[in-house]
């Protein structure tokens, strides 16, 4: 099944745990906070403790791997004079050496985390693949991860579930607390990190709600995958003695040491579903909404009929509401023929009941009929990331290019041209060459004094059935866009989120004089008509940055930036001639 | 000698894509490992290892990739070398060498039992040790500071048991903590390192010489429902005590003998010991309960 992204789909379970494991010890017991990771530690510990000896206060797997205090013991070295970049290093160097111990096939070294997977740095993993054999992925119904969040960090609930739906860096890195980031992402960034191809180890799915009902026969497979030796009755007493209510009952005597400082109880319900009686249904919704898709993938059902609206990068600083938009703004003005404006917002009009509305450059509020009857949840994330983010943009009086974006050899060149002119498709033929596709169809452009950079941010491309085959997508399978019968939606990679200087704009253009693609660069007055043309968005730019402003940034971007402009036939398909046209003007200008 | 990285496309499930492989093979049913991977694993690093501690020969040999290197003798000298960097003066990647790795492992070779936290002294010249994550433990020290206490030690806090008494050898390696945190207390402070979120804070009061050990308070977070201090006697005062001592590469050869191990906590325990539980955004009313104690105690 494909998740609509044309790539390799995040692995289902069972494929993610058919992988060989790793060369390594460890085995990571990965979860989503409030996901039962603790219990997990709780079985573990108790296959390997006398009875007399087991309690919450006693559970092991617990050191977490960006915690690099431990470098004072191991080597007598102090992180807290360290450099932030030295810290990944010691990170590194303390996994691996605890994950290579010999015999390498002896038991593994569980160890729990809460961070996203990613690759990174070479030498600085944060999950070195030399010491790793393999990981636990230990998932739970969001809404009942919502329900538990907040009372453990001290949260109301709707801020509980802004943070689970927000894919935000946490945890920044610390010299002084000895400690490297720690990113969570949102609950579905998580998930579907962990599941991810990229991951070059098995990881072994385990459901929450499936512990509860038989935690035996769900973990007898996967402890017997990862080498962590025990009989079926050694596990159900393991099991039993890990009981919710063994542990509740052991933190009312003892207490727990590993609590939030903000919760007197750790161990609350220990039950699924709860959220029914502790969620409001809005907050259902919301949850829903966000996180549908990777609920789908984990098999939780869910209530609402709520149309997909995925979730935009949380460094674009927008908040994102479902619920009630008026239907017209007092005094305000029509700019275009779907948007009108006032001074702090804009109302974008799609059809009877479909309507955004983006206020002060920070919060979009959508409404959108839920679907009915067994159709699938539309997917409308291309309101919030199209309309809403330019929208938003420029009413922060910046610049939103209407380009697609890759990055070679560590710059940004953005795609122009009219619909049809092939930024989509050409942007995608780069990013399967190996550059980094920054985003599509809409680039944000801040310029100073160093010039312009282009901020990244994920957004879907919307693909016609001749552009999938020609790149080996099964076309059948993508969601459809909402809206639209010709388009499916195609979910990329991440982009980097860093910020990329601008190097060059390309304008393409459709010639069908010619037999091949044709390059040239553009200066002077062609050169800024070039840019205005992509940049005016259908003449909401100067609406809302007026006209002084608009013609402001673009004689700055034309200043900041070389273009280019590539005229090419609608046949023969010339992708390829394309890319190498462009490739060759960025090589050219390195050389 | 050393991994080298390749790049190849590996089919797992008929996806496709490509992705780093480490230089070893990896056959489905038992892994087997390269020569350098064996060699790593024995301890015997290799140069692509970022951190390397060579502890077998005289003098130690720490070397950390492209920070530096540092030499630490059995009498306690240190050398240290430091690469230079192009984004900060070699004399802070001197100091972060010296101070964060090179007096550390001294302390440990001079024979002394290290401890982790900071030990604040009075107008009487008797010490308490503040124990816990040393970050909190900063928190209250300054807190001390603010009301005329001197700092002997700070992080690494070399003792002494002779004599039925303990004693903290003071040394003047920097006080880090946050650049707010040091604003907090109206305290002056310069950076340690270009990246990095520690600071050193100047000016504190400075105690030389051993000063005597006369009590311990371990910090932890205060939760809705707990008490700002809390005496501990018996067994959960010995408790406390097995996590002040540092154990690895900074235990002393003395306290790997069990015996003496357990000798050097009861000594610890006898001292007088508290919980102090803390609110880090209002530490006021931990230090004053912390005073209270140590009043009634008969210190002050």
């Amino acid at each position: 099944m494909s998740d609509g992204t044309g790539h390799p789909p995040p692995m289902t379970f069972g494929e993610a745990a058919r992988r060989p494991n790793g060369s390594g010890r460890t085995v990571w017991l990965a979860s989503y906070p409030k996901s039962g990771n603790t219990w997990m530690r709780a079985i573990v510990t108790a296959l390997s403790s006398h009875p007399h000896l087991f309690g919450v206060n006693h559970l092991g797997s617990g050191a977490q791997p960006y915690a690099v205090n431990t470098a004072l013991t191991r080597f007598g070295l102090d992180p807290r004079w360290l450099a932030l970049d030295e810290l990944d290093l010691v990170r590194h160097e303390l996994v691996t050496r605890d994950g290579t111990n010999e015999p390498l096939d002896g038991p593994p070294v569980l160890r729990k985390t809460h961070e996203i997977f990613r690759v990174g740095a070479p030498g600085a993993e944060p999950f070195p693949p030399l010491a790793t054999r393999a990981a636990i992925l230990v998932v739970r119904d969001p809404r009942d991860v919502a329900s538990s969040y907040g009372p453990f960090f001290g949260l109301a609930t709707t801020e509980a579930i802004d943070k689970m739906t927000s894919h935000r860096v946490q945890g920044t890195s610390s010299a002084l607390r000895g400690m490297t980031a720690q990113p969570w992402g949102s609950w579905s960034s998580h998930t579907r990190s962990w599941l991810s191809p990229d991951v070059p180890f098995p990881v072994h799915v385990v459901r929450y709600e499936d512990l509860l009902t038989d935690a035996v026969s769900v973990l007898e497979p996967v402890f017997a995958a990862i080498g962590l030796s025990c009989d079926r009755e050694q596990l159900a007493d393991a099991v039993e003695r890990s009981s919710f209510e063994r542990l509740r009952q052991s933190e009312q005597q003892r207490g727990f040491r590993e609590t939030s400082p903000r919760t007197e109880v750790f161990f609350r319900k220990g039950r699924s579903g709860s959220w029914a009686d502790e969620l409001a249904a809005e907050q259902v919704l919301t949850i829903e909404a966000h996180c549908g898709e990777v609920m789908a993938l984990l098999g939780y059902p869910m209530v609402t009929k709520a149309p997909r609206i995925g979730e935009l990068a949380a460094h674009l600083g927008l908040a994102v509401r479902l619920g009630e938009v008026p239907t017209a703004l007092e005094g305000g003005r029509r700019i275009h023929r779907q948007v009108w404006v006032d001074e702090t917002r804009a109302l974008v009009r799609f059809g009877p009941r479909r309507r955004l509305l983006v206020e002060g450059g920070k919060v979009l509020t959508l409404e959108w009929p839920w679907f009915e009857g067994d159709e699938s949840a539309p997917d409308v994330s291309w309101v919030l990331q199209g309309w809403g983010v330019v929208l938003a943009v420029l009413q922060r009086g910046e610049l939103a290019l209407h380009a697609s974006t890759v990055r070679i050899a560590g710059q940004a060149v953005a795609l122009a041209g009219d619909r049809g002119a092939g930024k989509s498709t050409t942007s995608l033929a780069l990013s399967r060459r190996g550059h980094s596709l920054l985003v599509d169809d809409t680039t944000l452009v801040k310029i100073g004094p160093d010039g312009a950079v282009v901020t990244p941010y994920c957004r879907n491309l919307h693909i016609l059935p001749d552009t999938a085959e020609m790149f080996g997508i099964d076309f059948a399978s993508l969601v459809m866009l909402a809206g639209d019968r010709q388009k499916a939606v195609l979910r990329p990679e991440e982009p980097p989120v860093e910020p990329t200087a601008l190097a060059r704009v390309i304008v393409l253009e459709i010639d069908d004089t010619l037999a091949s693609p044709v390059c040239e660069a553009l200066e002077g007055l062609t050169k800024l008509e070039a840019l205005r043309t992509h940049f005016s968005r259908s003449g909401l730019s100067r609406a809302l940055l007026g006209a002084g402003r608009e013609f402001d940034l673009l004689t700055q971007l034309a200043g900041a930036t070389k273009v280019h402009r590539i005229r090419r036939p609608t046949r023969p398909v010339s992708v390829d001639a394309v890319c190498d046209l462009i490739e060759g003007v960025i090589a050219q200008n390195e050389g | 000698m050393g991994f080298k990285r390749n790049t190849s496309s590996l089919d797992h499930d008929g996806v496709g894509g490509g992705w780093l492989l480490h230089h070893y093979r990896m056959r489905l049913s038992v892994p087997t490992v390269t020569v350098d991977q064996a060699l790593y694993t024995r301890g015997m690093a290799s140069p692509e290892t970022s951190i390397r501690l060579v502890d077998s020969g005289e003098p130690w040999v720490g070397e950390f990739r492209g920070l530096g290197r540092v030499r630490v003798w059995a009498d306690g000298r240190t050398e240290v070398t430091a690469e230079a960097g192009d984004k900060e003066p070699v004399a802070q990647r001197e100091a972060a060498l010296r101070h964060g790795w090179a007096e550390p492992l001294s302390w440990a070779r001079r024979g002394f039992d290290l401890s982790g936290g900071v030990a604040m002294v009075d107008g009487t010249r008797r010490a308490i040790l503040i124990a816990g994550d040393i970050h909190d433990a900063g928190i209250v020290a300054l807190g001390l500071a603010g009301r005329g206490w001197g700092l002997a030690a700070h992080r690494i806090v070399p003792l002494r048991f002779a004599d039925s008494r303990v004693t903290v050898e003071s040394h003047d390696a920097p006080f880090l903590t946050s650049e707010r945190r040091a604003t907090l207390n109206g305290r002056e402070c310069r950076a340690v390192r270009s990246s990095s979120d520690s600071v050193e804070v100047l000016g504190l009061e400075r105690v030389t010489g051993p000063v005597v050990l006369e009590g311990i308070a371990v910090v932890r977070p205060r939760r809705p429902s707990d008490e700002l201090l809390i005496p501990r006697r018996g067994m959960l005062a010995m408790e406390r005590m097995g996590q002040v001592l540092f154990g690895g590469r900074l235990r002393s050869d003395a306290n790997r003998d069990p015996v003496v191990s357990m000798e050097r906590r009861v000594a610890l325990a006898d001292l007088g010991v508290v919980d102090l539980t803390l609110d880090a955004e209002n530490p006021d009313p931990s230090v004053g309960a912390l005073l209270d104690w140590w009043a009634r105690r008969g210190c002050l």
